[in-house]
């Protein structure tokens, strides 16, 4: 029978899980959580949950009280809302509470109405893994057990008369050998690999990438939560494109045109090297304000996206983000290309607030 | 009036088909155009053509002193490996969405106006100018654009 401590953290997470949701387009526009996110934990700030507290009032057992009062007010001692002077009392600290990304991305695709990944089916490894589960009497010399073969020695010798304390010797016998034996564990695994692209053209601003560092995170969130295995690799570029790690991904700018194939080259070389795509799952995901250099560039991305990307991946996703002079033309050279492909996902992201939209987009089919 | 006004009056009056041709030192200039009358004209797109220079100087000489409907300019994007450069309206400078946009490659500029779209992506449109006032960008572009690249100056 679970103690009522137990029903109480139970309850306790569900008010969590309840606040997390109702709060969840605020919390996937302001970042709050990324800066926040410890090993596999996030504190979640939740500034209105109530804390109980006596108050005056009426109840049905009636009871004794002293001085004036009105329904409503503080009970002595605890201060009351109401306008007045800044008062030399520390404020109100912000609760947080912690909750696992794992939980987090299951509200996430609970709100966005998130179909789970079905990763590929030739790409559903099923590793076979041996465990040394057990004791066996039988078995090689390399696997004998040398402190249960000599236990079972000793319990021989004591049982049989032959133990003598006062000169200690221990002779196994063929009887006495004991080794370990194995159980071989077949586990379903599947990996998958997330190539981020981002332009960080002059044109890219900070707000843009501000966006794209919130969309990128929450989607790894998602990713996370659907693969056993999932790696992630950065690329950004402007004319020319270059690996970086997560955090160079998000904090540089460079003043430079933009060629998108840049990036698409760099991505298919990663894949090559590193991602059979018979044996990973494979996610690019490219953000960029749209404004290719030239449209002989556009057509170069056309063509690797039809012949490279979209056949070896299981979807290519590209989100295109606004700034203030609107965005460029990729989207549309995008999607007048790949019309009804679902390989393709594609998204605009006008500003914070279609954020989520723009993650339902991308992940909505559960690819 | 000045040489260039004089030369852009005489272009429009002889030029009926939408596009006028002016000509500068090192620079040649041709101007897409709607409907002109005698104070102002709508520009549709105005293309310089002029001597390859070092792009970085230019877009920065563009920058400070091209003032388009009053509007100041920033560089948006300066590529020298790629040979060209944008310059838009400072965001500040904006109005309804619409900015001027200048891609520079290599010894050409071309001027255009833009709105950002509520749907996304943005649209090209026609913008009025005075003749006086196309007369001063005319002259601004042809003075980088036209200049050998050791006399480019934003003095």
């Amino acid at each position: 029978m679970p103690l009522n401590i137990d029903n109480d953290v139970h309850r306790f997470r569900t008010i969590v899980k309840g606040r997390v949701r109702k709060d969840l387009r605020r919390f996937m526009q302001s970042g709050e959580l990324l800066g926040r996110q410890g090993d596999r934990i996030v504190s979640i700030p939740l500034p209105r949950i109530g804390i109980p507290r006596f108050r005056y009032g009426d109840n049905e057992q009636g009871g004794v009280g002293q001085g004036d009062g009105q329904p409503g007010d503080a009970a002595d001692g605890q201060p009351g809302d109401g306008q007045g002077q800044a008062g030399e009392q520390p404020g109100q600290h912000v609760l947080e509470a912690e909750v696992t990304l794992e939980e987090l991305a299951e509200i996430m695709g609970e709100e966005l109405a998130l179909p789970r990944i079905e990763p590929k089916g030739h790409k559903h490894i099923s590793s076979e893994r041996d465990k040394y589960t057990g004791i066996s009497r039988v078995g090689p010399e390399g696997l004998r057990h040398t402190r249960r073969t000599f236990r079972e020695a000793l319990k021989r010798q004591i049982a049989s008369g032959t133990w003598d304390a006062g000169r200690p010797r221990i002779v196994p016998v063929r009887e006495d050998k004991r080794y370990r034996s194995w159980k071989t564990k077949s586990e379903p695994q599947s990996s998958a690999v997330i190539l981020y692209m981002m332009d960080v053209s002059g044109s890219m601003g900070r707000e843009q990438k501000e966006i794209v560092r919130l969309e990128a995170f929450w989607i790894d969130t998602w990713l996370q939560h659907n693969y056993d295995n999932v790696q992630a690799r950065f690329i950004i570029h402007d004319a020319k494109a270059r690996e970086v790690d997560r955090d160079t991904f998000f904090r540089t700018k460079e003043s430079g045109g933009t060629l998108i194939s840049s990036a698409y080259e760099l991505a298919w070389r990663i894949i090559e090297a590193d991602y059979p795509p018979d044996e990973w799952n494979i996610y690019p995901f490219h953000f960029s304000d749209g404004d290719n250099w030239s449209k002989a560039d556009t057509k170069k991305c056309l063509t690797m996206l039809q012949e490279r990307f979209l056949p070896a991946c299981n979807q290519f996703s590209y989100a295109q983000v606004d700034s203030d002079y609107g965005s460029g033309q990729f989207y549309e050279d995008l999607s007048g290309s790949f019309s009804g492909d679902e390989r393709l996902a594609l998204s605009r992201v006008p500003d914070r607030d279609h954020i989520m939209d723009s993650i339902k987009e991308l992940l909505g089919t559960g690819r | 009036m000045s040489d260039l006004r004089e030369q852009l009056d005489e272009a429009l009056a002889r030029d009926g088909d939408g596009r006028a041709e002016l000509h500068g030192p090192g620079w040649t200039a041709q101007l897409d155009h709607g409907e002109a009358g005698p104070v102002g004209v709508v520009v549709e797109r105005l293309r310089v053509e002029g001597r390859v220079g070092d792009l970085v100087d230019r877009a920065q000489v563009l920058a400070d002193t091209l003032r388009p409907a009053g509007e100041r300019l920033q560089p948006v994007e300066v590529d020298p490996a790629l040979g060209g450069a944008v310059l838009r309206t400072r965001p500040d400078d904006m109005r309804g969405g619409r900015f001027f946009q200048l891609e520079v490659d290599r010894g050409d500029a071309e001027l255009t106006r833009q709105r950002r779209r509520a749907e996304g992506g943005r649209v090209e449109e026609p913008f009025p100018m005075t003749r006086e006032e196309l007369s001063r960008v005319l002259e601004a572009l042809g003075e980088v654009l036209g200049a050998p690249e050791d006399e480019v100056d934003g003095g």
